[in-house]
């Protein structure tokens, strides 16, 4: 296909065609429901008898049955065009996009695909700013290609399919009743979620940005989006750059699917029972939080990869003034979401509303990582987790952010990052990525450290670095490698092994990394509570040690959390200069 | 040993015995939360506080009350549930208080919290964002506090109640008022001669 005849293609006229062909359709379906109660039906009942009778009914049956099949089949060529007009359709406004772009950057591009542009001069080539066009024009090269091969096979497929309805129609096949209902229950001729579902096929790839997919998203017509949630919500609910709302719609569809695959599964795993109950528990806490009604609730991201994933959101964050997105850390399962975490969102989301009710907040809980599991002592510890599963979790807390940024309505949210325990040293790893998290402020509490020496670190200004760190919560006292390397051959190491057991320290012990004597030298860097870090300390209670690490978000009144979800909710509503600070380490 | 060696030891005493949950060598079975009463028990006790309160300030202001919230406790370096859960309620005040009434506001509170013997754990004087603590023995806790545009909400709860199994024990409560948008709006927009000016 060339540039030309994508650009002047008017596929929009092909719903006018499928419109007629459904009315086409009707009518037949009328003509031969007519034809059924006045003639085959009538000579059945007409008390008539005999061989010739019988022969009269098997002939009528199969009219019957032959004006059956043909309604059938002319009910499938609108689906088909309608599906073409929408592939067509998306796959020129990527051509124009291209096209418009390409205008803009003064490049120049020929009728067959080819994109050309001004040589570069000797001074830009010195120019260390200068940004080579070649780079940019062998992208809107591979865009335009890309559409032009979108369209063409959008065309090949089309046409095989009217072909293959015109054959039916030439060779009689299509009269065949057994053939036509076969057709219309076979999942390769099933428009509307077939392999061959063209629009779905138009999907940005799995490793396009969230703002590739936000633009793609809303380059679509409000049919189309509604029918790809409709048809296709595994690919839409956990997708980033895809507005809150479509995102819930999908998700709430997907979870009775998940719920009922593994109630199904016999003799299921100790981790798929985990996932089973956790899903269910999220279900039910979305059907109570719909009662309540406001916040509304949304489901932001359903799975069942690694131990599960799941993310909710109280309040719309695409509409919201002030945006929070915790995540949990260890021992979190999915279904926490729907228990403690999502009490911890809802809690954050009430007290922010506290601090200040003129603005809209949205408070989410993101468990779109595996949290390590403290399986007693003898299976995984901090150690044997190490800091891959908060690299990976960083990777995906990065693009759920920057999605939340590019489905955001009118002026940016204020953003805050909020990390528990092993969730900070996820937060704290996607801070650390090339280019950073879109965040106004980062919060990381209970945390055994987050990779980084400094505060500055994160990329947020050291003085939107906010740090809750209870006296008493043992995660926040985590000795560094090197500290526990040097105890253990110490003096220290007979009275470390009588108490704890083995696999622990064992754990420990592994891969040990030597580091500097530094007294706030954590298990993953920098004591974020200590003042070489830099961030700023907020007031919590100092606790006991057997619960100051769950802690943060407990409420002051009867609670033990002292001033926290008070500083937190002050934080988020962009009030943090107002929060009660605390001596840092 | 020097101190850091000590502090390392004594974190890593602690991680055994919460990573491995049991309570001999050491840990102290008093820390261990235990509910103090159940959630009836608890919603009889978060009413009159709040009413308590409420009463003690004169002029009387409007109000709207949030559902009674249950939030599960949890506890270890595993953050589990403990069978616990810290049952509250928000009161908002629907009245506009005028930033130079706060003082008046939040003396009334705090002598009647005294008066009935409460303990004030904690008093943030911010200018525009002033809040009290209190404690009323066996867990249970009262609290005021101010948010950045003059709102004031009163909340109280009960540390550690049995577990209801439910997030709103008592129901979703009545609907609290919304903007045009549908948001919730705790606003306060009720003129009162002598708290708004």
């Amino acid at each position: 296909m060339d540039i030309a005849t994508l650009r002047d293609a008017r596929p929009a006229d092909l719903y006018d065609a499928a419109t007629a062909y459904d009315k086409l359709a009707e009518n037949f379906g009328r003509h031969a429901g007519t034809w059924k109660d006045g003639v085959d039906t009538r000579v059945k009942n007409s008390q008539w008898t005999g061989s010739a009778a019988d022969q009269a009914e098997t002939s009528l049956s199969q009219t019957t049955a032959k004006l059956s099949a043909a309604q059938i089949e002319l009910g499938m060529i609108g689906p088909v065009l309608r599906d073409g007009a929408e592939a067509f359709l998306l796959a020129q406004s990527k051509l124009l996009d291209a096209l418009e772009e390409a205008k803009a950057g003064g490049y120049t591009v020929t009728e067959d695909g080819g994109v050309s542009w001004p040589p570069v001069s000797a001074g830009e080539r010195h120019d260390p700013d200068f940004e080579n066009p070649s780079v940019k024009g062998h992208q809107i090269s591979d865009r335009i290609n890309n559409a032009l091969s979108e369209a063409a096979h959008a065309d090949e497929v089309i046409a095989q399919r009217l072909r293959h309805y015109t054959d039916n129609a030439k060779n009689g096949t299509g009269l065949d009743l057994g053939t036509a209902t076969t057709e219309l229950t076979s999942k390769m001729m099933n428009v509307f979620g077939g392999e061959e579902d063209l629009l779905a096929k138009g999907m940005p790839a799995a490793n396009a940005s969230p703002t590739e997919v936000n633009s793609w998203w809303n380059g679509l017509t409000a049919d189309e989006q509604q029918r790809l949630v409709k048809d296709h919500p595994d690919l839409i609910g956990n997708r980033d750059g895809i507005p809150a709302e479509a995102r819930n719609t999908a998700n709430r569809a997907v979870l009775p699917g998940l719920i009922k695959d593994l109630e199904n599964k016999p003799n299921r795993t100790e981790d798929e029972q985990t996932k089973l109950d956790g899903f269910k528990k999220i279900q039910g806490r979305l059907a109570e939080e719909d009662g309540k009604g406001n916040p509304p609730v949304f489901l932001m991201a359903i799975g069942t990869e690694g131990q599960g994933r799941a993310a909710i959101s109280f309040g719309n964050p695409d509409t919201a003034d002030d945006v929070v997105a915790y995540v949990p850390g260890l021992g979190t399962k999915v279904g926490d979401v729907g228990g403690k975490d999502g009490n911890r969102a809802k809690d954050l989301w009430t007290e922010a509303q506290k601090a200040d009710p003129s603005r809209s907040t949205a408070s989410i809980t993101w468990l779109g990582y595996d949290a390590p599991q403290l399986k007693g002592a003898e299976q995984e510890t901090l150690a044997v987790a190490g800091t891959q599963r908060a690299e990976q979790g960083g990777a995906g807390y990065q693009q759920f952010l920057q999605g939340l940024r590019s489905t955001h309505e009118g002026t940016p949210a204020h953003v805050t990052a909020l990390g528990h325990s092993y969730g900070s040293l996820t937060v704290g790893q996607a801070a650390q990525r090339p280019g950073g998290i879109p965040a106004d402020d980062i919060i990381l509490v209970g945390s055994p450290g987050t990779g980084a020496q400094k505060a500055d670190q994160l990329g947020v200004g050291s003085q939107h670095v906010w740090v809750g760190s209870a006296e008493h919560d043992p995660v926040t006292h985590l000795p560094s490698h090197s500290e526990t390397n040097g105890m253990l051959g110490g003096a220290g190491i007979g009275l470390v092994t009588g108490g704890i057991p083995g696999a622990v320290v064992g754990g420990f012990i592994g891969d040990q990394v030597g580091k500097s004597g530094d007294p706030h030298e954590l298990w993953f860097g920098q004591d974020p509570a200590s003042s070489e870090f830099g961030g700023r300390r907020f007031d919590v209670a100092d606790g006991e040690w057997q619960h100051s690490h769950s802690d943060y978000w407990n409420q002051d009144s009867g609670g033990s959390g002292g001033n926290s979800l008070r500083n937190l909710g002050s934080i988020v509503s962009g009030h943090g200069d107002r929060v009660n600070l605390q001596e840092p380490r | 040993m020097n101190h850091r060696a000590l502090r390392a030891v004594a974190a890593l005493a602690v991680t055994a015995l919460l990573v491995g949950g049991c309570s001999s060598a050491g840990a102290d079975p008093e820390k261990k939360r235990t509910p103090s009463m159940d959630a009836s028990a608890a919603r009889t006790k978060i009413d009159a506080l709040l009413d308590g309160t409420t009463k003690a300030i004169v002029p009387a202001v409007q109000f709207s009350d949030d559902a009674y919230t249950s939030s599960e406790n949890t506890e270890g370096m595993n953050d589990r549930p403990d069978g616990t859960t810290h049952l509250s309620k928000n009161r908002y005040v629907m009245t506009k208080v005028a930033q130079a009434k706060y003082g008046a506001l939040l003396g009334l509170v705090e002598r009647y919290w005294k008066s009935q013997g409460y303990t004030i754990t904690s008093v943030n004087s911010d200018d525009r964002m002033p809040a009290i603590d209190a404690q009323a023995g066996d867990g249970v806790g009262v609290h005021i506090q101010i948010g950045f545009p003059g709102n004031v909400t009163l909340s109280a709860g009960v540390g550690a109640v049995e577990d209801p199994q439910t997030r709103y024990p008592f129901g979703p409560g009545t609907p609290l008022p919304t903007d045009a948008k549908g948001n919730q709006d705790l606003m306060p927009k009720v003129d009162d001669p002598f708290w708004s000016h």
